[in-house]
C-alpha cells in the first residue's frame, strides 16, 4: 500500500497548505499556458481550415508570385524577401524577449528595461512591415470577397498571383474560387496573428511602464515579464507557422 | 526538486502572490547576479538558439527561392522538408526561448499532450478535402455556372 503524508502545517494556513505544489510553476504562469495551448487550437483551427481549402482546390496561387514586393523597390521581382525581413524581425524580437525575461529573473532592473524596449522597438517594425504588405496586396485587387463577381473579374485579372503554367491551365471559375480563397484565409491569418501582435504590444508596453515606475521592484519579482513573454513567443511561435504554410509550401 | 523558501521570505511576499513559493525559477535565479558566469553561460545559450533559428530559417528560404527556380525536388518531399524546418523552429522556441524544457515532467506533460488532438483534425480534415476534390471532378461539378462562359 502506498504511504500517504497526510499531515498539514496549519501554523502557515494562509499560504499554500496542499503538501508540494505538482507543477511547481507560479499560478499566473500556468494559466497562461493553459491560454496559450487553447489559442493554438484556435489558430491551428485557422491553418488546418486552410489545408482543406487547398486539399480541395486543384490550382492555388503561388506565393512566390503573390509576394514578390518590397518597400522602395519598385516594380522589382523579389519573391520573399520582404516577408523574410519581417521573419527576422520577429525572430529577433523574440530573443530581445527571453533576454528581458533572463534579467528580471535576476532581478537586473536596467537589464528589463533595455531589452523590453528593443522588444517593443521590434513589434512595432513588424506590424509597420504587416501594415505595408495588407495595403500593397489592397492595391493589386485583393481583400476580402475580392474576385467573387463573374461580370467583373478576368482571367487576366488573376495573372499576377499564379505561376504561368497553373495559369494556363485553369479555367476562370477555378481561379476565381483560389484567388478567393487564398486571400480571404490571408486576411484572416495574418489579419488574427496581427491583432495577437498588438494586444502583445499592449501587454509590453504596459509592463514596461510598470518596470520603470518600480511596480515590479517594489513587488520582488519580474514574473509578469515572464507571462508576457511567454504570450509574445507565442506569437513568434505562430508566424513560424504561417510563414511556412501562406508562404513557402 | 526546487526548494521552498523559508517562513521569513513567506511573510515579506507581495500580498497576495504566492508565486515566489512555488516556482522553481524564482528559487534557483533570484539571487544570481546578472553578470555571474552562470548568467552569462545561460545568455550565451540564447544566442546559440538565435542562431540556429536563423540558419533552419534561411534554409527555408534557400528550399522555397530554389522551388520557385525550378528545383527537381518533388512537391511532397519539398512539404516534408519544410515541416521538418518548421517544427525544429517549434521546439527551439518553446523548449528553450519559453522555457518549457525547465519545468518538471508533469507540467510538460499537460502542455504538450493535448497537441495530440492536432495529429487527428490534420488527417481527418484534410482527407475531407480532398474527398471533395474527387467527388467534384467524379460527380458531376458543383462549381458555380460561371465554369460554363466563355474565358475572358
Amino acid at each position: 500500500m502506498v504511504q500517504v503524508d497526510t499531515t498539514i502545517d496549519h501554523s502557515n494556513n494562509e499560504k499554500w497548505v496542499g503538501g508540494r505544489s505538482p507543477f511547481n510553476v507560479a499560478y499566473g504562469k500556468i494559466m497562461i499556458w493553459f491560454f496559450l495551448v487553447s489559442d493554438a487550437f484556435t489558430f491551428g483551427a485557422f491553418l488546418i481550415s486552410l489545408g482543406t481549402k487547398r486539399f480541395f482546390s486543384d490550382f492555388w496561387p503561388d506565393p512566390d508570385y503573390v509576394f514578390n514586393s518590397s518597400p522602395l523597390t519598385g516594380d522589382a521581382n523579389l519573391p520573399l524577401l520582404f516577408v523574410s525581413i519581417m521573419t527576422f524581425i520577429l525572430i529577433l524580437s523574440s530573443v530581445t524577449m527571453v533576454l528581458a525575461v533572463h534579467s528580471g529573473r535576476r532581478n537586473d532592473h536596467k537589464g528589463v528595461v533595455r531589452w523590453l524596449l528593443l522588444t517593443i522597438l521590434g513589434g512595432a517594425t513588424f506590424l509597420s512591415c504587416q501594415v505595408w504588405e495588407w495595403v500593397h496586396l489592397h492595391e493589386a485587387g485583393a481583400w476580402w470577397g475580392s474576385f467573387t463577381n463573374p461580370d467583373v473579374v478576368t482571367k487576366e485579372s488573376l495573372r499576377a498571383f499564379f505561376n504561368p503554367t497553373d495559369f494556363e491551365a485553369m479555367t476562370l471559375a477555378q481561379g476565381m474560387e483560389a484567388a478567393t480563397s487564398f486571400f480571404n484565409y490571408f486576411f484572416t491569418i495574418t489579419g488574427f496573428h496581427g491583432l495577437h501582435v498588438t494586444v502583445g504590444m499592449i501587454l509590453l508596453i504596459t509592463a514596461f511602464v510598470n518596470t520603470n515606475n518600480g511596480t515590479y521592484a517594489r513587488r520582488g519579482h519580474y514574473e509578469m515579464v515572464e507571462k508576457v513573454g511567454l504570450y509574445w513567443h507565442f506569437v513568434d511561435l505562430v508566424w513560424v507557422f504561417v510563414f511556412t504554410f501562406y508562404y513557402l509550401v | 526538486m526546487a526548494h521552498h523558501n523559508q517562513e521569513e521570505t513567506q511573510l515579506s511576499l507581495y500580498e497576495g502572490d504566492q508565486s515566489a513559493l512555488y516556482s522553481r525559477e524564482f528559487n534557483e535565479h533570484r539571487y544570481e547576479d546578472v553578470k555571474s558566469e552562470d548568467s552569462k553561460k545561460a545568455i550565451r545559450n540564447i544566442w546559440k538558439i538565435t542562431l540556429w533559428l536563423a540558419i533552419i530559417t534561411l534554409l527555408e528560404i534557400g528550399q522555397g527561392l530554389w522551388n520557385y527556380a525550378g528545383s527537381p525536388i518533388p512537391h511532397y518531399l519539398s512539404v516534408t522538408l519544410f515541416i521538418v524546418m518548421t517544427l525544429i523552429k517549434a521546439y527551439l522556441i518553446i523548449k528553450i526561448f519559453m522555457h518549457l524544457g525547465d519545468e518538471n515532467k508533469p507540467f510538460v506533460y499537460a502542455i504538450a499532450l493535448p497537441m495530440i488532438f492536432f495529429i487527428w483534425f490534420i488527417i481527418g480534415l484534410l482527407a475531407d478535402g480532398d474527398f471533395w476534390l474527387k467527388m467534384n471532378k467524379t460527380r458531376g461539378n458543383s462549381l458555380p455556372l460561371v465554369e460554363q462562359q466563355d474565358v475572358k
